[in-house]
């Protein structure tokens, strides 16, 4: 390496952000050329300079308590949107959890109508007319509007009627 | 627990872990407050925007960052801005005797702390000091945060957001220049 390059280098050697292999390069050089060994010399003495002699300042004792205390301050000065946002942002659950309760009854009713009329599409006229009876009495459960002839209130029905017709006559 | 996952607990809730950090990081935040502006009062004061921005600003923090790194960042925006502010606001009372007193009160309020101290040695601070004030910008923050706070050149490029070239190319500049100002207190024969 020449000394031209190396005195570029140098700085960076000194803050040790050299790689290795750099690093011996430059440490080979400063051992046969006075220099730039005088001139890394002078760096590293610089920056001992700077660091022993900085000026430091200590925090007060109350640095912590002041924050804390502008902290509290700050907490409780906020400003009403921001109280606004923190409520809605409270709500957003329930609120989203209704809404997809609500949207997915709406569509799964929706998705029976348009399954149930492609079928009918599909049927010929009297097994769709028996499909249509067989839903609208599952459906409005028209079987329990009369009893069955042979069942007990079928029965009590039918002498309940019969009584009836002959107190008339 | 690292500084990353200490903040991270913050960001959930707890805020104990907030004081925790405040403790590590408070005496170099004001230390680098303070080399920017040059007055005990106003670098406290600066510490405290500081970090009250950071708990106020906690949800902007990335953990894949440094906390280190991030903290800097923010303590950097805030003193060169309130520099630039000082700058204005002393080029406009300068001339204003009242200031000139101000100023000759300051001087022994900064030395006080130090009372043992010889005269040469207060001396030699103040001239070190003095050089370092008459970098460029951009290069005295690169001393102050390479030789003061110790981050390697790659956390430097992240909290001034430049590339690591621009920094050795910085920190060059700035020892050269130093080195000519501070020659006479330069040990040569020291490695």
């Amino acid at each position: 390496m020449k000394c031209q390059k190396i005195k570029k280098r140098l700085s960076v050697f000194v803050d040790g952000e050299v790689k290795e292999k750099e690093k011996n390069k430059i440490q080979a050089h400063l051992s046969t050329c006075t220099y730039c060994a005088q001139e890394a010399k002078t760096l590293f003495s610089l920056q001992a300079l700077l660091v022993e002699e900085k000026e430091t300042i200590k925090p007060s004792p109350y640095f912590i308590n002041k924050l804390e205390q502008r902290i509290a301050q700050l907490e409780t000065k906020k400003s009403p949107l921001r109280k606004l946002l923190e409520s809605i942002n409270r709500a957003l659950v329930p609120a989203t959890i209704t809404s997809v309760l609500v949207i997915g009854t709406l569509f799964g009713n929706k998705l029976g109508e348009v399954f149930y009329s492609r079928i009918s599409k599909l049927l010929n006229p009297g097994e769709s007319a028996s499909i249509q009876e067989t839903v609208d009495q599952s459906l409005y459960l028209n079987s329990l509007d009369d009893f069955p002839s042979e069942s007990l209130g079928g029965v009590y029905i039918a002498l309940i009627t019969e009584n009836q017709s002959s107190q008339s006559r | 627990m690292d500084d990353a996952e200490l903040f991270l607990k913050f960001k959930r809730g707890d805020k104990s872990t907030f004081c925790q950090l405040v403790e590590k990081y408070q005496y170099a935040v004001i230390n680098t407050c303070y080399r920017f502006l040059r007055n005990r009062d106003e670098a406290e004061e600066a510490a405290q925007e500081v970090f009250l921005k950071v708990y106020l600003s906690a949800n902007s923090y990335q953990p894949r960052a440094k906390f280190s790194t991030w903290l800097f960042k923010i303590v950097m925006n805030l003193c060169l801005n309130k520099l630039r502010d000082k700058k204005k606001y002393s080029s406009l009372k300068i001339d204003n005797p009242f200031y000139k007193n101000q100023i000759e009160n300051d001087i022994p309020a900064l030395t006080e702390s130090q009372p043992d101290k010889s005269y040469e040695h207060k001396e030699l601070k103040r001239i070190i000091k003095d050089a370092i004030d008459s970098l460029p910008e951009n290069q005295r923050v690169a001393i102050m945060l390479n030789k003061y706070e110790g981050f390697s050149y790659q956390d430097m490029a992240k909290i001034l957001d430049c590339s690591v070239s621009s920094i050795q190319s910085r920190l060059f500049r700035a020892k050269e220049s130093l080195k000519k100002k501070l020659e006479p207190y330069i040990k040569k024969d020291a490695i």
